[in-house]
């Protein structure tokens, strides 16, 4: 039997650079729509919220076709959720995969959305996803192998049986190229979100501009006087070597204790 | 006449004249006709070396006074009585802050001790208590969470791999505790349980804060450029390095029950694997934890990669060596290639131009071998062998290899 290709939705958000705070895509939904073509997926990209230009480049990492929902932003995870579940975006059948980005560049940025979607879908959520394949290459069911990268480059596999959603992390290695023709030639469909009422004003939560602080600085920076040997025999500093190293924890013991 | 006392010169110095050698010595510190301390001018006389020597501070390289004080802070100065230690404790709480740390190996590390002063600050307000929710298991936490600010410990079983199930165990010790605040570090692990947490109760959650006082929480938002300032809500996460680790008396640690219902074990959609480390040798430079790096000092670049893989670390280059060809580029140190986050690294025949010392950033502990006693490297190390890096290199691989069998 054929393994039937995966149907991926990959959200999308209106980023902006962090630099220059002009709109410009996010890395890590790139990364998602490397993900869902590394997986073999066909991919289309949900969008809550009106088509905005900057949509068109992540067509051109990729998706042929961006799906915007109209008057999602007074509840945008149900909009989602509804668009989903409700098997209009694939003609073969439904949803099989949601892919994101662990965290958004240009709103609340609390990478929360994800978890929100994928509670309102009753799917489980795998974060911070490097590398993913197919663990059972055919079959209806997709189980899926996950890289999830955790600190200091470690790296912890998972398997998940779909449907599911998976975030990105920065570290993932499959981004895709740009293609210049495909962003033109993406097609934005719109599509009626079906939530009523306006967008919540921000309660509570006051913002004004990015302070920069200062953070606490490590106990590291030892000033000086460190122990210094002074022409020792190269034996007795590979020996002190190796005991610093030991005693910072950084060198495993020997074998042989 | 003039009135003034007559004095008496030789006299004066006869009674000073110490010892009775082949030379005569005098002691010019002691006061002068006999052990008044009045001089002959009828007022008292100083000695401004005593004096300067009670000021003295003791300790560090360079002298120093303690002027403006009391004085006799110098030697002669009493030890301080030995602090005694004292436990304080919280019996009847007016509300419970709750710490979900992240305990890599069962202890604390430096972001859950940083989350525990941040709720040590928000409990204190409001007269609470904090608690750290832990997992059962742990037999080294009882001793460590007290003098970290923790009145309490709960302990729950998040010894599974099942992240949902470990995220269903939080929220079911929160229903039974419910606290004021629950806070998580928000490193990859901490921040992944606060989102499952947060999403499944339906709470807001306040992601990376990065200020916390009892009145207000500061995160950032829209791509760092703006910054979101509320009241302290219920569940947050807290960026690393911003809030002080707690630092006062030792707080009691008291074991807590937590009658929460037993979580049915999950359907087991996410089977998780346990953590498994990167190989040094081909790991990203900006994330490896120990760096070994070649300078101009070193020659022979086949001893230089044996020693590394002997140290099991990653090899790093200065920029000399770089261009040379000796190294790839990918593995240069500095303003111009890669800023370190490492917690060890050992420099063979670097200088340390201020180019490269930038790359160092939060390098924690640096061993350095050069030829220079007085190179920068060797300033900034905590451990400096000077001596020849050609000549230490083979010792360390052979002493390596003994080890090794």
């Amino acid at each position: 039997m054929m393994a039937t290709a995966l149907r991926a939705v990959v959200l999308l958000s209106a980023g902006i650079d962090p630099v220059s705070g002009r709109p410009a895509p996010v890395g890590t939904e790139i990364r998602a729509i490397g993900l869902a073509r590394a997986l073999g997926a066909r991919a289309i990209g949900l969008h809550a919220g009106l088509p905005v230009p900057v949509l068109r480049e992540y067509a051109g990492y990729g998706l042929a076709d961006i799906v915007c929902l109209d008057g999602a932003g007074a509840d945008p995870v149900t909009a989602l959720a509804r668009a989903i579940l409700s098997g209009g975006l694939f003609a073969e059948g439904p949803v099989d995969l949601v892919l994101a980005g662990r965290r958004a560049s240009g709103g609340a940025d609390s990478g929360l959305l994800p978890y929100a979607v994928a509670e309102r879908l009753g799917w489980p959520i795998v974060a911070d996803v490097a590398a993913a394949q197919r663990a059972t290459p055919a079959g209806p069911s997709p189980e899926l192998e996950i890289e999830q990268a955790r600190p200091r480059g470690a790296r912890r596999t998972a398997r998940v049986a779909g449907p599911c959603v998976l975030s990105v992390h920065e570290v993932a290695a499959c981004v895709p190229d740009f293609v210049f023709a495909q962003a033109r030639a993406a097609v934005l469909r719109t599509m009626p979100a079906g939530i009523d009422g306006s967008p919540p004003l921000a309660g509570g939560a006051e913002e004004r501009a990015y302070r920069r602080r200062p953070r606490l600085i490590a106990a590291a920076a030892q000033a000086s006087g460190g122990r210094v040997l002074v022409d020792p025999a190269p034996q007795d500093a590979a020996r002190a070597i190796i005991d610093h190293l030991r005693a910072l924890g950084v060198l495993p013991p020997p074998a042989g204790s | 006449m003039t009135g003034r006392p007559r004095r008496d010169p030789r006299a004066e110095r006869a009674a000073r004249q110490v010892g009775l050698g082949a030379r005569p010595r005098f002691d010019l510190a002691q006061p002068p006709g006999g052990l008044s301390g009045i001089g002959p001018s009828g007022r008292p006389r100083r000695d401004p070396r005593a004096e300067q020597a009670a000021l003295l501070v003791p300790g560090g390289d360079r002298p120093r006074l303690a002027r403006g004080g009391t004085g006799g802070i110098g030697p002669a100065r009493a030890s301080a009585p030995a602090p005694v230690a004292r436990v304080i404790r919280m019996d009847d709480p007016a509300c419970l802050v709750v710490v979900v740390p992240d305990l890599p190996d069962g202890r604390l590390d430096r972001l859950d001790r940083q989350v525990l002063g941040a709720a040590r600050v928000l409990a204190d307000a409001a007269s609470g208590a904090v608690v750290l929710l832990g997992g059962a298991g742990t037999p080294d936490l009882m001793a460590d969470v007290g003098p970290a600010g923790a009145d309490r410990l709960a302990l729950v079983d998040l010894a599974s791999d099942d992240p949902e199930y470990r995220a269903a165990t939080v929220c079911a010790a929160l229903a039974a505790l419910s606290p004021r605040h629950v806070l998580f570090p928000d490193s990859d692990d901490g921040a992944d349980l606060a989102r499952r947490v947060a999403a499944h109760t339906g709470q807001g959650l306040m992601t990376g804060v990065e200020v916390l006082t009892a009145r207000q929480a500061i995160r950032p938002s829209r791509a760092g450029r703006r910054e979101q300032i509320s009241a302290p809500p219920m569940l947050l996460t807290l960026a690393p390095d911003r809030v002080a680790p707690y630092a006062g008396e030792a707080r009691e640690g008291r074991p807590l029950p937590v009658d929460a219902p037993p979580v049915p074990p999950g359907a087991g959609r996410i089977r998780a694997s346990a953590l498994r480390a990167a190989d040094p040798a081909t790991m990203n430079l900006a994330e490896a934890p120990f760096v070994v790096a070649a300078g101009n000092g070193v020659t022979d670049f086949a001893l230089f990669r044996s020693v590394v893989a002997g140290l099991h670390a990653t090899p790093g280059a200065s920029r000399v060596v770089c261009d040379a060809g000796s190294m790839p580029r990918a593995a240069q140190v500095g303003a111009s290639g890669t800023v370190l986050d490492a917690v060890c690294y050992l420099a063979f025949g670097i200088a340390g131009a201020p180019q490269h010392l930038q790359g160092l950033g939060r390098v924690e502990h640096v061993v350095a071998v050069n030829t220079d006693l007085h190179a920068a490297m060797v300033a900034r190390a905590g451990l400096s062998v000077i001596a020849d890096a050609q000549r230490v290199m083979p010792a360390l691989r052979d002493a390596l290899a003994a080890e090794d069998g």
